[in-house]
């Protein structure tokens, strides 16, 4: 389970290609990050075609949709971020302006330390 | 299994909890009043949905929703789930470690209530319509009908009241108290509007 919560990432909507393709190669060099993925809201990648690819982005997109519906329900206002634990590892799904950040994060390491340098790299770009 | 829920709830940082089979259908919740009926049969649809939807192969252990205002915490059980409202300043350590101990009794409750539906409104409901029908079998028997009444409810256990059914049955035992042809009658007419 996340002991972080509270931090949130920038927005990364209005990055041209080869921006939002150095955003998430750094994102990849963060430690246990196995895959970052940008995909539309319709749950689309925009720079990853690969059959793993379309396979986080829907799967992300099943549940930040899930998260934004049962968040409008409960009250607790926008959506930030979905964390999802299975025994293969954690996947981390980030609403952004216009789309949803996947990253796919291995299962021996402290996802807190990882959110966190997530965030670090999308509110600074670096 | 409130009380459990209610023991939960008392991690500081939880608002509310509740507890859902898989399909999100049978709910028992420990949330404020102010979350009614509608909001704890929308949470756990979308909840269920949500995972149903997500994957066939990897059913996820745990779910971290989180927002501007709070936090959705999904912890799966065997047979349905454990879903919490938190602020976002909950402490997670504090907060997995009593989910770990809850874990094992919950599932033991949800399957041993897996039959068994006790949504709180419909519980409420219930029971503003076993008060009506009782005023109205006092009002043909008199003041003994108070005594009469909690009688047949002992006979028939309190636990039995889940649904319409079983107001169904406390009617029929109760009209047969009523010694007066007419006064059965209105009883019967009167039980018939109170439970449409």
């Amino acid at each position: 389970m996340a002991e972080q919560n509270s931090h949130q990432p920038e927005s990364m909507g209005n990055a041209s290609p080869p921006v939002l393709r150095q955003l998430l190669d750094r994102l990849l060099k963060v430690p246990g990050v196995i895959q970052a993925i940008v995909s539309d809201k319709n749950g689309v990648p925009l720079d990853d075609q690969s059959d793993i690819g379309r396979s986080l982005a829907t799967r992300g997109k099943v549940f930040i949709d899930g998260a934004i519906l049962a968040g409008k329900t409960m009250g607790v206002g926008e959506t930030k971020s979905v964390a999802v634990h299975d025994h293969n590892g954690r996947m981390l799904v980030y609403a952004l302006d216009n789309q949803y950040l996947h990253i796919f994060v291995t299962k021996d390491i402290r996802l807190a330390l990882v959110e966190a340098a997530i965030s670090k790299i999308l509110a600074t770009g670096r | 299994m409130r009380d459990m829920l209610q023991n939960i709830n008392k991690v500081e940082g939880v608002i509310g909890s509740l507890v859902s089979t898989v399909d999100g259908e049978k709910t028992v919740h420990a949330f404020p009043p102010l979350f009614d009926g509608e909001h704890i049969r929308k949470i756990a649809t979308t909840i269920s949905g949500t995972i149903r939807q997500s994957s066939t192969a990897d059913t996820p252990e745990l779910l971290e929703m989180r927002y501007q205002n709070g936090m959705i915490i999904t912890r799966m059980l065997r047979g349905g789930f454990l879903a919490l409202l938190c602020t976002n300043d909950i402490n997670m350590s504090l907060l997995t470690i009593s989910l770990n101990v809850a874990k094992p009794k919950l599932e033991i409750l949800l399957a041993e209530s897996a039959t068994i539906s006790v949504n709180p409104d419909v519980v409420k409901n219930l029971t503003e319509r076993m008060d009506k029908l009782k005023i109205a079998f006092i009002r043909q028997v008199g003041p003994v009908g108070e005594y009469l009444f909690e009688e047949i409810l002992k006979k028939l256990g309190t636990a039995a009241f889940k649904d319409d059914d079983d107001l169904v049955d406390l009617v029929d035992l109760l009209k047969d108290e009523i010694e007066s042809t007419v006064g059965k009658t209105e009883f019967i007419n009167e039980s018939i509007t109170i439970l449409s």
